[in-house]
């Protein structure tokens, strides 16, 4: 059997034969999407749902009725939200749909989420008066009269809620999300 | 905890980050289904930029790593570093006295742990007089502490000497996360009275900063052989600022500093059945400056400089210590396949010493400077396998020229699986005290006579790990060691002798040694409100002599060394939106005879096993307001260790504290 000094000496000498070499190699790589922030960002968009209650308006009284998730733009987080299909949402399976801005929604979207590369404004216009959760990651999306705008600083995410835009849409957003976010008031 | 997996902050985190993470870039593993099984409060602490560097699953690194979060050391009501680390795989924690304590990762526990490199926002603090770390001296407020990385294993690669059973890297937050103002009150049976107080505000576009003060008064316990009290304590005061500028998107800066002074009162004697109370007392005062430049997402380059003065008087010392500390590293790609990491250190100490005859160092005074280069590269071999293979090459004014290389893979053959292996050496440069230093020793010995002949005590470690990251919120981590030491630091007979017939012995790398250990994490979130999660850590550790003994007596400098078993079981509940309740239980198995030579103490000063139970109650009123009651070690007092050199063994006694925490713009 050999002993554990002869094991360590080996290990040694194998350790440092196999240093200079392997410095030196190189190839390509492929990369994937949705990059992880975005991923991250659909999975604070999924937590978000569970601090929010909906007026029972939001809901038609068939059980059937799914929870409507939007998505405006033409890749809404590089599709990360698509893997909110599997999930359920205020005790009903989630629904995607994609939002273009010509034509108002087929149904009722219970969220939107707009994604930052487009106009917010025409965006927010498509579900005036409507019970429907608006998050974004556009810059200045909660003083410009979204509700939960998820931003970046020093490298975290947090929220940036606009109580007020919540209320008008007869949206409840639990105490202990407002705590974790910087509640601002809107112009609308 | 895993989650919060080392994000890039310079020369600790950044180097952290690319050894440890082994990054799958090639693989764009992370899916949304990674991080929706995690609470959102998680989710908000993840750092996005070491996310898309890595862009992995998290927690995916090739080492044995915990991270301790700013958060539970908060709600677990926590009051030291020192404390903080109690719990942690691999890691062991023995208190000796109210401002004592032993530590060590992986074996071979004392006050004067020498092969545990401990840093501070990228300072060490390890002294260099005695190779250990002086825990009564390292605090700084707790709440601004982002997290505690505890990396076992060989760090020497990328830290260089003395980083040889692991590192543990304090990180403060960043100054802009600490806006507004803060007071933290507190009032117990042990630790008498705590207060803190932090001012952040922004100083300019993008530049933001910190003040804090902090003071903190502890009493000592019972001495365990004539359950009198000790009549010891420990005063702590401190203040200190950061400040962070972003002057340009793509660089950081950071300036911060801290000054201390402590004192108290310790029982010291020779003989440990007849000790005195004498005075304790020191300063310390450090400023660090670093500059971080990014030059896209594959390339940044740091530069860190720093300076630290300790004073440090007791009854049988007194240690000054200037140290000047210069570090440059750079990170870069090779191709598109494979990363470089390269940096360089220069480090200048000039100490004074002097002492009262128990131990005495000549010369008095030394100036030493250590150059050290390290280079790392990190290559993909596939789409779910990697490599890190690099070494540290260090000039150091104690044991001469050491090298120190690290050779890791990781293998991830599906997202939730990782496994990971690594081969590396680390060396512990001799201290001050063991090349200059004469300890006097009761009869029939004289003294330790210290020696410039000493060589770096080294080790080979191969290393294990498995880890598992469940869709239900389940993790797993496993990691097995075994460690070869040679040239371990003991003692010989020295011939002729100085003052026959007493016996001299002088230090000599004449012990060798061997261990091996498993450290298991598992965490479990059992619903969204309740997290369980346990350890254990199991280490077996044998230092022999290396001739076979017969060349004199030796004296390991190890006394009971580690608990060879722990067990630690944490429950996390948050009870309502404004309660939580913190639970853990700890099993710690009874410490492994002395081997050293007039150290062959009664049974009833050898550390016995104990299980201890520690809660802690939060009342969160808001954001602005929160009350903490904490219940430590409540099922009575125990024995934890006896300090190796001059103290009395202390029965740690049972600690009940009340906390209030406001916070306001």
């Amino acid at each position: 059997m050999m002993s554990p000094h002869d094991f360590a000496s080996r290990i040694r000498r194998a350790g440092l034969i196999l240093l200079l070499p392997l410095l030196t190699f190189g190839t390509a790589h492929a990369t994937d999407s949705p990059q992880p922030e975005s991923s991250l960002k659909a999975a604070l968009v999924y937590k978000i749902m569970a601090y929010v209650t909906w007026p029972d308006t939001a809901f038609s009284p068939d059980d059937e009725d799914r929870f409507n998730v939007c998505g405006y733009g033409e890749n809404p987080l590089e599709g990360a939200l698509t893997s909110l299909a599997t999930r359920q949402a205020a005790g009903r399976q989630i629904a995607l749909y994609e939002l273009n801005g010509e034509e108002p929604a087929a149904q009722h979207c219970h969220l939107l989420f707009v994604d930052d590369v487009e106009d917010v404004a025409q965006a927010l216009e498509l579900i005036r008066d409507q019970p429907t959760l608006t998050i974004s990651d556009a810059e200045a999306f909660a003083h410009g009269g979204g509700m939960i705008e998820i931003r970046k600083k020093r490298n975290r995410f947090g929220f940036l809620i606009n109580r007020n835009a919540a209320l008008e849409a007869d949206l409840m957003i639990a105490a202990p999300l407002l705590e974790l976010s910087t509640v601002v008031g809107g112009d609308r | 905890m895993r989650i919060f997996a080392l994000r890039s902050q310079p020369l600790t985190a950044a180097l952290l980050g690319t050894l440890m993470c082994a990054a799958v870039q090639a693989q764009g593993k992370t899916g949304p289904e990674d991080f929706f099984d995690l609470p959102l409060e998680d989710l908000l602490s993840i750092e996005v930029s070491s996310v898309s560097r890595k862009n992995e699953a998290l927690g995916d690194t090739a080492a044995a790593t915990f991270v301790v979060t700013g958060d539970s050391i908060r709600q677990r009501g926590i009051t030291t570093i020192a404390e903080a680390l109690r719990g942690v795989p691999g890691v062991h924690v023995g208190r000796i006295n109210a401002s004592q304590w032993a530590i060590s990762i992986r074996g071979f526990s004392g006050r004067y742990t020498n092969k545990l490199l401990v840093l501070v926002d990228g300072r060490s603090v390890y002294v260099p007089s005695f190779s250990g770390v002086y825990w009564d001296e390292l605090d700084t407020l707790l709440d601004d502490v982002d997290r505690i990385e505890v990396i076992r294993g060989p760090g020497g690669t990328l830290w260089g000497p003395n980083a040889v059973n692991g590192v543990i890297n304090i990180i403060t937050r960043n100054a802009a996360e600490t806006q507004g103002s803060l007071l933290v009150a507190g009032a117990g049976n042990q630790e008498r009275a705590g207060g803190s107080i932090r001012y952040g505000a922004q100083l300019g576009d993008r530049t933001f900063g910190r003040i804090y003060a902090k003071y903190t008064e502890h009493e000592g316990f019972e001495n365990l052989l004539t359950s009198r009290d000790t009549d010891e304590n420990w005063d702590n005061a401190r203040l200190g600022f950061r400040v962070d500028s972003e002057p340009s998107d793509r660089d950081t800066w950071t300036i911060q500093g801290d000054s201390y002074e402590i004192g108290g009162l310790q029982q010291e004697g020779l003989i440990r059945t007849s000790t005195f109370l004498n005075d304790f007392e020191a300063q310390g005062t450090n400023l660090l400056t670093r500059w971080t430049r990014t030059l896209d997402e594959r390339e940044s380059f740091s530069i860190q400089a720093y300076f630290d003065h300790i004073k440090r008087e007791e009854s049988f010392i007194k240690q000054r210590h200037n140290t000047f500390d210069l570090d440059f590293q750079h990170r870069r790609p090779l191709g598109s396949r494979q990363e470089l990491l390269w940096g360089l250190s220069a480090r200048h100490v000039r100490d004074d010493i002097k002492s009262n005859g128990q131990l005495t160092v000549l010369p008095g005074k030394r100036s030493v400077s250590h150059y050290g280069a390290f280079v790392q590269s990190e290559l993909s071999l596939s789409d779910n396998a990697r490599m890190i293979i690099g070494s540290k090459f260090d000039r150091n004014a104690f044991s001469g020229f050491e090298y120190q290389p690290n050779l890791r893979m990781i293998w991830q053959p599906t997202d939730r699986h990782t496994l990971w292996g690594s081969v590396a050496r680390a060396v512990r440069t001799p201290s001050r005290a063991e090349e200059d230093g004469r300890f006097i020793l009761t009869p029939p010995l004289n003294a330790i006579v210290g020696s410039r002949e000493l060589e770096a005590e080294d080790l080979m470690t191969v290393e294990f790990g498995y880890r598992f990251t469940g869709s239900n919120g389940l993790s797993l981590d496993v990691t097995a060691y075994y460690n070869e030491y040679e040239n371990l630091i003991g003692t010989e007979l020295l011939l002729p002798p100085s003052r026959p017939p007493l016996l001299d012995l002088s230090f000599k790398n004449n012990l060798k040694g061997q261990s091996n250990g498993i450290e298991a994490a598992l965490s479990w979130q059992v619903m969204s409100r309740w997290r369980l999660s346990g350890n254990y850590t199991y280490v077996d550790l044998d230092v022999e002599p290396a001739d076979g003994g017969v060349s004199g007596t030796t004296f390991s400098g190890l006394q009971f060394g580690t608990a060879p078993h722990q067990l630690t079981i944490d429950s996390d509940l948050t009870l309502t939106d404004h309660w939580f309740l913190h639970v853990r239980g700890q099993y710690v198995d009874e410490l492994p005879e002395s081997n050293a030579p007039g150290a062959d103490v009664p049974d009833i000063l050898q550390p016995g096993s104990y299980t201890g139970l520690d809660t802690s109650l939060t009342w969160r009123r808001n954001e602005s307001l929160e009350v903490l009651l904490s219940g430590k070690n409540l099922l009575g007092s125990r024995f934890e260790y006896l300090g190796e050199t001059f103290t009395p063994a202390s029965d740690i006694g049972r600690m009940v504290y009340l906390q209030l925490r406001m916070r306001w713009q």
